[in-house]
C-alpha cells in the first residue's frame, strides 16, 4: 500500500479549492490585524504622552507646594520679570537713599506703605503655595513691584522737595 | 530565487506573499483536505495556515525546505480543526478491533483508478484517515505523528495498523467490483 501511494504521489492532489477567495480572506485579515496594531500603537503613544503630561503637572504642582519663596521659582519668564523689577526697585531705592535730608512725615508714611507691600507680597506667595498656580494671583504679585516703584519715585520726589525747600530757606537766611 | 521571495515576504511584501501562496496553495490545500475530509474545513485551515506562516516567517531559518515547514503548519492546523469534532481519535468500533488477525495488504493493480483509492481513504473515520494520511501519504515518522496528535508512539502504530486494515477491507470490495 505504502509503495503504491509513493509511486503515485503526484496523482494524489486531485482536489481544487477556491484559492482566490481564500487569498482575499487572508488579505482582509492581514489588513484588519495591521489596523488593530496601528490603533494599539496610537493608544499606547497617547497614554504615554498623557502619563508624562500628568506627571509633569503633578511634579510642577508638587514643586510649587514644597518651596515657594519668590515668583522666580515658578518659571523662567516670571523669574526674568521679577529680576527686572527687583533691579529697578533696587536702583530707585539707592537713588532715594543717596539724597541727604531728614525724613519727612510724608516719607515715613510712604515707607510704611512699602512695608505693607512686602507683607502683601509674602501673603500672596503663601496663598499661591496653598492654592496652586493662579495667573491672576501672579499678576497681582508682580503689580506690588510696580507699586513699590511708584512709592519710591514718590519718596524721591518728597526728598527732592525737602532738599529744594532747605536750599531756598538757606538763601533767604543769607 | 525562492530565498529572495521568502526574504521579501519576511519584509511584509504582499505581492511576494501572494507569489509564495500561489506556489504552494494547491499542494497545501490537498494536505488539509486529506486530513479534514471536506472543502470548507480545508479552506479555513489553508487561510489560517498561510496567515500563521507569514506571521512566523522570521522564525523560518531554512533548516528544512520551506514546503516542509509550511506543510507542518498546515498539518498542525488541520489536526486542531479536527480536534473540535466529536469522536476524533476515539478507538475504532469493537467489530473491527476484535479482528486482530494480520492480513496482507490488498493488491492494487497499477491500472486501478487512483480516484477509487482516494475515495476509499476519504471514507475512513476521521481519526483513522488522519493517522493513515500522516504516515502513508505525508510520510511522517511515528515519533513525529505521536507529537502532533498527542498520543504515544505505540498508540499511533496501533491506530495506523487498524486504519490500514479498514482500508484493505474497503479496497477489497472495490477491486472485486473492478
Amino acid at each position: 500500500m505504502e509503495d503504491y501511494l509513493k509511486r503515485n504521489k503526484a496523482y494524489l492532489d486531485t482536489q481544487q479549492g477556491d484559492y482566490g477567495s481564500v487569498w482575499n480572506q487572508i488579505l482582509q485579515k492581514k489588513q484588519r490585524a495591521a489596523k488593530r496594531r496601528r490603533l494599539y500603537i496610537q493608544w499606547a503613544a497617547a497614554s504615554v504622552i498623557l502619563f508624562f503630561a500628568i506627571g509633569m503637572l503633578v511634579r510642577h504642582e508638587w514643586v510649587m507646594q514644597q518651596q515657594l519663596t519668590s515668583l522666580s521659582q515658578i518659571n523662567k519668564e516670571l523669574a526674568r520679570r521679577e529680576l527686572q523689577y527687583q533691579k529697578q526697585v533696587s536702583q530707585k531705592w539707592e537713588q532715594y537713599t543717596l539724597i541727604q535730608s531728614p525724613t519727612s512725615p510724608m516719607e515715613a508714611l510712604l515707607i510704611d506703605e512699602l512695608k505693607r507691600l512686602d507683607t502683601l507680597y509674602q501673603k500672596g506667595l503663601g496663598d499661591l503655595k496653598e492654592a496652586g498656580f493662579n495667573e491672576r494671583a501672579v499678576v497681582i504679585l508682580l503689580d506690588t513691584y510696580e507699586k513699590r516703584l511708584r512709592i519710591i519715585e514718590q519718596l524721591i520726589y518728597e526728598k527732592q522737595k525737602q532738599v529744594n525747600y532747605e536750599s531756598k530757606t538757606k538763601k533767604i537766611d543769607i | 530565487m525562492q530565498q529572495l521571495l521568502i526574504e521579501k515576504c519576511k519584509r511584509g511584501d504582499t505581492q511576494a506573499q501572494h507569489e509564495l501562496y500561489k506556489q504552494y496553495v494547491h499542494a497545501m490545500y490537498n494536505v488539509a483536505y486529506r486530513i479534514c475530509g471536506n472543502r470548507y474545513d480545508a479552506e479555513d485551515v489553508l487561510q489560517e495556515s498561510f496567515l500563521k506562516a507569514f506571521t512566523k516567517l522570521s522564525s523560518f531559518k531554512g533548516e528544512a525546505s520551506f514546503g516542509s515547514w509550511l506543510k507542518r503548519i498546515v498539518v498542525n492546523q488541520s489536526i486542531t480543526a479536527m480536534r473540535s469534532r466529536k469522536g476524533f481519535l476515539s478507538p475504532l468500533t469493537p467489530a473491527i478491533e476484535s479482528n486482530t488477525k494480520e492480513e496482507a495488504d490488498t493488491w492494487i493493480d497499477e491500472d486501478f483508478p487512483m480516484e477509487k483509492v482516494i475515495q476509499a481513504i476519504e471514507s475512513l473515520p476521521d481519526g483513522a484517515r488522519t493517522v493513515f494520511t500522516l504516515k502513508a501519504i505525508e510520510e511522517y515518522k511515528f515519533s513525529e505523528i505521536s507529537e502532533m496528535l498527542g498520543l504515544s508512539e505505540t498508540n499511533c502504530k496501533v491506530q495506523y495498523h487498524r486504519s490500514k486494515k479498514l482500508l484493505n477491507e474497503k479496497l477489497k470490495v472495490l477491486v472485486a467490483e473492478n
